[in-house]
C-alpha cells in the first residue's frame, strides 16, 4: 500500500560539509528549540553555564531561561569564604528560577575570617522562592576545627517537597520533624549529623518513597531501627575508634534487597535481620562482629549458636576477616544456601589449622548449586590463603571463577606460575569451568569504602567496580 | 511464544520501518498516536527523515530489548529465590546494564549534525532518554569551554559588540576568572 503521508521536506536544507555555519549566525544547535537549549544549559556546571551568556545573542538569556543548578564547587569555593557568600546571594536574586538542583558544601557555619554566623545567609537562600522546587539537595557545613558547636540546620532546608535526592551532612536538625514532608524522596544520605535516632526514625518517616539510605558518621545514632515499606538498599558507615553505634535492626523491610556495612570499626555491635526477608545482597560482615542474628538464626563472632535458618535469597556475600576457623566459616555459608558470589577479605594471616582438612565430608548447599564467584582480597600465597582457596576449588561444584587480589606486589610471572602451581590441578577442582584471575596492587585490601554504591540500584553487583 | 505486535512507521521521505511496538511506543508521541488508532497503513512522522528515524530505532530496539531482559531477568530471580534454584538470568541482567551504558555512550559518538538531528527527533518523537542523553552529550561538548571555544565548536557567529561582550563578562565576571 502506497503511504498516505505526503513527502515534506524539513524546511533546514542539509549544507554540504564544508559549510557548518548557516547564514543566520547560530550554527546548526540554532535550530534546536529553546527548551531542549534549557535542558542542555541546566546540565552544566554553574560556571559553564553563566558561560554561555558571553557565546551570542541567542544564548544570552538561555542561562536565565534554563532550570538553575547551583553549586558551590562551581563557583571558585577556594575563594575567601565570604566573597562566596555575596556570589551565592547574587545568583539567587539574578535567576528568576526555578532551580532544579542545589549543592552547598563549601562554607563553615562561621567565618573563619570574621566570625561572622552565616546561619541567617542559608536560611535567607534557602527560603528563595527559586529554589522551591528543587529536585536535588546537598547541604553540609564545612569542617570546622576543634569545632565543639552543635551548628544547626535552618529548618527552611526542609521545606522542598519535590525532592528526590537529598543529602544532610555536619550539622544538627531541628528535633521537631512534625509537618516535615518529602513525598517523592527516593535517594537520602545523612552524615555525621549530631542528633540521635529519633531524628534518623522521623526522616524515614518523613520520606515514604524512599528507595536508598546512607548512613555515614552520625555518631549519635547508637540503637537504629530501620521500618520502611520501599526502601530496597541500606548503607551504614562508622568510622570512629570507638563504637557509637550499638544496634542495628532491620525491622520491617519487605523491599530491602541491599544491607551494606563500610568501616565497622565503630559498629554496628549487633546485628539483627529480622525484617527483610528479600535480602540479596549483604556484608561486610566481619569476623569480629559480637552478634549478628540473621532472621532466628545468631551468630557470635560468626559462630552459630542456634540452628541455622537459611536466607534462600541472599546472593551476594562481603565477609571481613581476622582470625578465621574453617567450622566458622562453614556456618556462614551455610546460612546462605543460594550464595552466587563472595567477597572474603583477610585482614590477619589466617590460621586454619586441622579442621581444614576434613572439608571432604562437609556437604555445604551453596558449593553444589549456586556458587560461581570468589573474590579473594589480600591473597598473600601462604599457607593458610592456600588451603582456603583450596577448600573452594575441591568442593565448590558450579564455580567459575576465584579471583585473586593480591596486596603490595607488582604482577610477576614467576610468583604467579608458583601459586597456580600449588592450586588442585585441573582433574582434582570440583568444577572444570574454573578459571583463576590474579590482580595486583600496592596497597593492602581495606573494607568496601565507596558508600555512594548504597545509591546505585541499577548495579547488580555494589561492590563488583570496587578494588 | 506469540510474535510481538509490530507497528509501522513512515518518515518524512517515505521509507517504510517494521518495529516492535514495544521498541516505537518508547516515543511518547507514537504511543499517543497508537493509542489514538491513528496506525492503519503506517504511521507518518513527517518531522524525521528516514536517516534519523533508523538510528533513532537502532537506539529504542536495544533499549525495549535490554528492557524486557530485564524484567524476566526479575521474574527469573524471583522464581529462583522461591525454588531454590540456580538463576542464570542474574548475570545476564547485569550484561546488559554494562552493555547498555557502552551502549549509550557509542551511540552519541556522532558528528554534530547527526547530534542535532537526534536531539530534534528525539525531541519531537518525545524519547525522554534519548534527548537527555543527547543534551548530556552536548553538555559535555560545551563543558569547560570559553565562549570563543563554544562559538568555534558549534559554528556560532559572535553578534556581540566588543562593549556588549565586555558588559556580560563583567556582570558575571567570577565565571571568566
Amino acid at each position: 500500500m502506497a503511504p498516505q503521508a505526503k513527502k515534506r521536506r524539513r524546511t533546514r536544507k542539509k549544507a554540504p560539509a564544508a559549510a557548518v555555519e548557516p547564514a543566520d549566525g547560530n550554527g546548526l544547535i540554532g535550530v534546536l528549540p529553546n527548551e531542549v537549549m534549557s535542558s542542555i544549559i541546566s546540565l552544566l556546571p554553574s560556571d559553564d553555564g553563566v558561560r554561555t551568556r558571553a557565546v551570542s545573542s541567542r544564548w544570552r538569556d538561555l542561562w536565565l531561561s534554563a532550570p538553575l543548578n547551583l553549586d558551590d564547587d562551581d563557583l571558585r569555593p577556594w575563594r575567601n569564604g565570604d566573597g562566596l557568600v555575596d556570589l551565592i546571594t547574587e545568583i539567587l536574586s539574578t535567576h528568576p528560577g526555578p532551580a532544579r538542583r542545589l549543592s552547598l558544601t563549601n562554607l563553615a557555619r562561621v567565618s573563619s575570617t570574621h566570625g561572622d554566623d552565616r546561619y541567617p545567609s542559608f536560611d535567607g537562600w534557602f527560603q528563595s522562592p527559586v529554589l522551591d522546587k528543587i529536585k536535588e539537595l546537598h547541604f553540609r557545613y564545612l569542617f570546622r576545627y576543634l569545632n565543639s558547636d552543635v551548628d544547626p540546620l535552618p529548618p527552611s532546608a526542609l521545606r522542598f517537597t519535590d525532592l528526590s535526592v537529598a543529602s544532610y551532612g555536619r550539622c544538627h536538625f531541628p528535633e521537631n520533624l512534625a509537618g516535615v514532608s518529602f513525598p517523592n524522596l527516593r535517594q537520602l544520605t545523612l552524615f555525621d549529623l549530631t542528633n540521635s535516632e529519633a531524628t534518623l526514625e522521623a526522616m524515614i518517616q518523613a520520606c515514604p518513597a524512599i528507595r536508598s539510605l546512607l548512613l555515614s558518621g552520625n555518631m549519635g545514632f547508637r540503637h537504629v531501627r530501620i521500618s520502611s515499606p520501599t526502601l530496597v538498599s541500606l548503607g551504614v558507615s562508622t568510622l570512629r575508634n570507638e563504637a557509637v553505634m550499638e544496634e542495628l535492626t532491620i525491622v520491617d523491610a519487605p523491599s530491602m534487597e541491599r544491607l551494606l556495612l563500610f568501616e565497622t570499626d565503630g559498629g554496628p555491635m549487633n546485628i539483627d535481620v529480622q525484617g527483610a526477608p528479600n535480602l540479596q545482597v549483604l556484608g561486610s560482615l566481619s569476623s569480629s562482629m559480637p552478634r549478628v542474628q540473621l532472621g532466628s538464626t545468631v551468630l557470635q563472632k560468626m559462630i552459630a549458636t542456634t540452628v541455622i535458618t537459611p536466607m534462600h535469597t541472599v546472593k551476594i556475600l562481603a565477609l571481613n576477616a581476622g582470625s578465621f576457623e574453617l567450622n566458622t566459616f562453614v556456618d556462614i555459608l551455610k546460612c546462605f544456601p543460594c550464595l552466587q558470589k563472595l567477597y572474603f577479605t583477610s585482614f590477619v594471616i589466617t590460621d586454619f589449622g586441622k579442621t581444614m582438612l576434613n572439608y571432604g565430608a562437609l556437604s555445604i548447599p551453596c558449593l553444589d548449586t549456586h556458587l560461581k564467584e570468589i573474590v579473594l582480597r589480600n591473597f598473600r600465597g601462604g599457607k593458610d590463603d592456600i588451603k582456603f582457596a583450596k577448600f573452594f576449588v575441591l568442593n565448590a561444584r558450579v564455580l567459575r571463577l576465584m579471583e585473586f587480589r593480591v596486596p603490595i606486589r607488582e604482577s610477576t610471572k614467576k610468583w604467579e606460575a608458583n601459586q597456580r602451581r600449588k592450586l588442585p590441578k585441573k582433574i582434582n577442582r570440583a568444577s572444570q569451568a574454573l578459571r583463576f584471575d590474579f590482580v595486583y596492587d600496592d596497597c593492602i585490601f581495606r573494607s568496601f569504602e565507596d558508600t555512594y554504591c548504597t545509591h546505585e540500584l541499577s548495579k547488580a553487583d555494589p561492590f563488583d567496580s570496587m578494588f | 511464544m506469540a510474535s510481538p505486535a509490530m507497528v509501522t512507521l513512515i518518515s518524512s521521505d517515505d521509507a517504510r520501518f517494521e518495529v516492535t511496538e514495544a521498541a516505537a511506543t518508547m516515543s511518547q508521541t507514537i504511543r499517543h498516536m497508537i493509542e489514538d488508532g491513528c496506525t492503519d497503513g503506517g504511521i507518518p512522522l513527517p518531522n524525521v527523515p528516514a536517516r534519523t528515524l533508523a538510528k533513532v530505532l537502532e537506539y529504542c530496539n536495544k533499549h525495549a530489548a535490554a528492557t524486557a531482559a530485564e524484567s524476566s531477568a526479575a521474574g527469573g530471580a524471583a522464581a529462583g529465590s522461591d525454588s531454590g534454584s540456580s538463576s542464570s538470568a542474574d548475570s545476564a541482567g547485569k550484561d546488559d546494564g554494562v552493555d547498555l551504558a557502552s551502549f549509550d555512550k557509542a551511540f552519541v559518538e556522532v558528528d554534530t549534525d547527526t547530534l542535532y538531528d537526534l536531539l530534534l527527533a528525539a525531541n519531537y518523537l518525545d524519547v525522554k532518554t534519548l534527548l537527555d542523553l543527547c543534551c548530556q552529550k552536548v553538555a559535555d561538548m560545551i563543558r569547560g569551554k570559553t565562549p570563543e571555544q563554544i562559538r568555534q565548536t558549534f559554528g556560532i557567529k559572535n553578534d556581540f559588540s566588543p562593549e556588549e561582550e565586555e558588559k556580560i563578562r563583567k556582570e558575571n565576571q567570577w565565571a571568566f576568572e
